[in-house]
């Protein structure tokens, strides 16, 4: 792939960070290193020194006062975005289990496809680390998410995509926890926007797991999915 | 009249005194208080005469009036909770519009 075609000022990068002073640092660090200035941290009201870490660094610091879950602080840095001139938007998780390298792959088809929005994919790429219980959740998620949307994706709860920006014009996301996942797939589909899967690489740590979403939410999810596709 | 008629018809009895206090302090609006009070004498009404709830039951095919009062609990307490759920959602997603609008507002360093 050719970095020229890639430039990394009309790139922004979108974090959402719940109490996570432990790894934080580290994930700017890493992002800022690789040559990626454009970045907007969403702090989801954490009670911890995530937000007195983060505003030491150069970076763009947004703070809800309370805890409202990640799709709300999702919506919240993109409508911060949108009032900016950027061509494209990354979804970067804040617990350190996705790879800053990725983010090349990932915005090259926008770049060069013009594709809409490309999304990660950790079984297309690696996994590191992943109880078993989490694949055989995130697997049935995928199988449900394909029949329901009538999509083909072999990854659909991935933190780690990309978007030209003007996709938000239409996208708004309603839910405001990790249920936001399913309405991007459907509103996605339902407003015909081109998209595309690149293989990326995840390493869940013990930290992440035990921070991530607990497998139990999985039936919220589902029930949401159901009920936004065939009552709202 | 049964032990049971008696403990029953009391809390009615205070329920209609609570819900016409609500109305006159404004509380509650004429057409709840119109609703409340239509519920609560028929309850009133089924607690002193039993017997009558059983025409009312067989003309829906029901045995028993008993039977037929609980059916129709179920169905009020699951519209209650609908509208409650209903309600509680708008509430989470206006409170998350006002985080939102304050995050917006207050927000940290501009380096673009």
């Amino acid at each position: 792939m050719d970095a020229t075609l890639i430039d990394k000022k009309n790139i922004v990068i979108l974090i959402t960070a719940y109490n996570e002073e432990k790894v934080v640092s580290s994930v700017i660090e890493g992002l800022l290193n690789r040559g990626y200035k454009n970045v907007v941290i969403v702090d989801d009201g954490s009670t911890d020194k995530t937000y007195d870490i983060v505003k030491r660094y150069p970076v763009f610091l947004l703070r809800h006062i309370i805890n409202r879950g990640k799709g709300a602080s999702l919506q919240t840095g993109t409508e911060f975005i949108l009032k900016k001139n950027f061509h494209v938007i990354v979804h970067f998780d804040a617990d350190g289990q996705h790879n800053p390298d990725d983010i090349e792959k990932l915005v090259e088809p926008i770049f060069t496809e013009g594709v809409d929005v490309v999304l990660g994919s950790r079984f297309l790429g690696s996994v590191k680390n992943l109880p078993i219980t989490r694949k055989i959740i995130l697997k049935m998620g995928i199988v449900f998410c394909n029949i329901l949307y009538g999509v083909k994706l072999t990854d659909v709860h991935n933190g780690l995509r990309a978007f030209k920006s003007h996709v938000f014009e239409k996208i708004y996301f309603t839910e405001d926890r990790f249920a936001y996942a399913s309405e991007l797939l459907e509103k996605i589909v339902k407003f015909g926007f081109k998209y595309k899967e690149v293989p990326v690489n995840i390493a869940y740590s013990e930290y992440s797991i035990k921070k991530g979403q607990k497998n139990i939410n999985a039936i919220n999810i589902f029930l949401k999915m159901v009920m936004r596709r065939f009552f709202a | 009249m049964l032990k049971y008629q008696f403990v029953f018809g009391i809390v009615v009895v205070l329920m209609i005194i609570r819900h016409s206090l609500l109305f006159k302090r404004g509380s509650l609006k004429l057409r709840k208080y119109i609703i409340f009070l239509i519920f609560w004498f028929a309850l009133l009404l089924a607690i002193i005469f039993p017997e009558e709830t059983n025409k009312i039951a067989r003309f829906f095919n029901i045995t028993r009036g008993a039977d037929f009062f609980i059916y129709i609990s179920i169905m009020v307490i699951f519209y209650i909770l609908f509208k409650l759920f209903e309600k509680l959602e708008k509430i989470e997603r206006d409170l998350t519009k006002i985080v939102r609008e304050i995050a917006l507002m207050n927000k940290h360093d501009d380096t673009f």
